[in-house]
């Protein structure tokens, strides 16, 4: 584990404004490798244009024209690309940022060294964040030393959070159905399914890239995140910040435009709000292309983590300027 | 089974909301809503009671509710047929008002503050969304802009347009 800043245990306004979510210059892009580790590659006009432009153009762009464009090129990247897909090499990634920020390179080169040898990457469709963190948190599950207590344990959370959904004013008939989704997937870990299969890697993978059953793990993520900081206004308040104009939403807004919409990215506040109401650690590995004057090419992580369970490894996330994939010390599936 | 292309959760969620709509009934009995037939839960038609205290009293108003296979992640879309003369109701009877829209889609800016649709809203919800939407027509999303004009301009001539129009639909 390398060096991390402190650990946040509240709503981090002095972290906020590092966030380098719209920092996007020199990127090449986001979007997803196919799985042979080719560069994703864009068809249309515009993309070409856009990409095209030295970077001296795109630092003219404003943080919101930026912020746009690469949700363009996120959204344009959906349509082919598995929801989520099996663990791949660093070096797919790396080859994706050769012939772009070389200080992209030396960030995937300094993960690998510190042994983040694969990534799994998600589909850029807004709902990334949530997804990933659903998948590496079942999976973390899957391969605690102790399976049971890691089942009971996250079972026993997510049974307490109905009622919260409830008093967040959510009908039990309008989120029962993900609720069980995401419960029944948990349980299969050392509850055999009807043809007597327990719940294995690649099955979990196989499961995450069916939009039905996807979708609902995101979300019971969504609702979970949103009746928690319905729950607790007061911490969250002053962090409300509309993405698109920086002013502050009130929280019934907030909530209802930022977080149980389908497709709107997740930032520090959801981050903190789903990391402490789902009782998991979270950890983000920024990837962000920024110059560190103390090490070159050194990556940094943030921590949210609010539980300590043992025999559980938090759960790694990649982050890239608008985009999260899951970090893995793998480089491949496991063999089953 | 339903020759459309819906999966288990929309169809589950959709027996549970008729469910519950049929044996708790509507507030008031204001609306009743459920499937067109047994073989296909994608199709609803709903009867809707015109809202005390507006010209749409007295009226009865049937709707069609159109599911799409991914619901409820996204929402249904409603149109009144026979369609309704009102600010939010577009001439071919589809209901035009923010709770059926997801945040971010803005066929006619909304304000950003209107309620939207999520997983967590139902049919009854946006139901009595629309019925307040009848006794409210919101101008600033108009449907049916020849309407919102008179709305605005001849309230007087607007309401006798719609109680002529419930009048006519009963044949008197």
């Amino acid at each position: 584990m390398p060096d991390t800043p402190e650990s946040y245990d509240v709503p981090p306004i002095s972290v906020s404004p590092e966030a380098p979510k719209l920092k996007i210059s020199d990127l090449p892009d986001v979007g997803e490798a196919d799985v042979n580790g080719r560069p994703p590659s864009y068809t249309t006009a515009e993309d070409a244009e856009l990409f095209s432009l030295p970077p001296s153009d795109l630092d003219s762009l404003t943080p919101l024209q930026t912020y746009e464009m690469n949700e363009n090129f996120l959204s344009e990247s959906v349509p082919d690309r598995p929801l989520i897909a099996p663990l791949a090499p660093m070096a797919t990634l790396r080859t994706e940022y050769e012939g772009g920020s070389q200080l992209f390179v030396k960030q995937i080169d300094w993960l690998t060294k510190y042994g983040y040898a694969g990534i799994r990457r998600t589909r850029g469709d807004g709902d990334c964040f949530y997804r990933s963190l659903a998948f590496a948190y079942i999976e973390s599950i899957l391969l605690a030393s102790d399976k049971a207590l890691a089942v009971t344990s996250a079972i026993s959370v997510l049974e307490s959070t109905q009622s919260l959904l409830e008093q967040a004013g959510f009908d039990r008939m309008a989120f029962e159905d993900f609720y069980d989704c995401f419960v029944n997937l948990i349980k299969r870990v050392i509850t055999p399914d009807n043809a007597g299969q327990l719940l294995s890697s690649s099955m979990l993978l196989e499961e995450f890239n069916m939009p039905e059953v996807s979708n609902s793990v995101v979300v019971y993520l969504r609702l979970l995140t949103s009746a928690h900081i319905r729950a607790d206004p007061d911490s969250y308040i002053p962090f409300l910040l509309d993405p698109d104009t920086g002013e502050l939403n009130d929280l019934q807004q907030f909530c209802i435009s930022q977080v149980e919409a389908m497709g709107k990215e997740a930032d520090h506040v959801q981050i903190i709000a789903l990391s402490r109401v789902l009782k998991v650690n979270i950890t983000v590995a920024y990837l962000d292309g920024r110059p560190h004057n103390s090490q070159e090419g050194k990556v940094d992580f943030l921590e949210f983590h609010n539980a300590d369970i043992p025999g559980m490894n938090p759960v790694i996330l990649l982050y890239r300027p608008g985009h999260y994939d899951i970090l893995d010390k793998r480089n491949e599936e496991p063999l089953e | 089974m339903n020759s459309r292309s819906g999966n288990a959760t929309a169809l589950r969620r959709l027996m549970t909301e008729y469910k519950q709509l049929t044996s708790q009934g509507a507030p008031d009995g204001m609306f009743t809503a459920g499937p067109v037939s047994e073989d296909d839960f994608f199709q609803w038609e709903a009867l809707i009671m015109g809202p005390k205290d507006t010209p749409f009293e007295g009226g009865v108003f049937p709707a069609r509710l159109t599911f799409p296979s991914d619901y409820p992640l996204s929402p249904f879309k409603m149109r009144f047929d026979p369609p309704l003369f009102h600010p939010n109701i577009y001439p071919d009877g589809t209901v035009c008002i923010s709770i059926l829209h997801a945040p971010g889609d803005d066929p006619t800016m909304y304000e950003s503050a209107s309620e939207r649709w999520s997983p967590v809203q139902s049919v009854e919800k946006v139901i009595l969304s629309v019925i307040s939407m009848l006794a409210e027509p919101n101008l600033e999303s108009g449907a049916n802009i020849d309407c919102c004009k008179l709305y605005r301009d001849n309230r007087a001539e607007y309401e006798r347009i719609v109680r002529q129009s419930i009048q006519e639909q009963l044949g008197l």
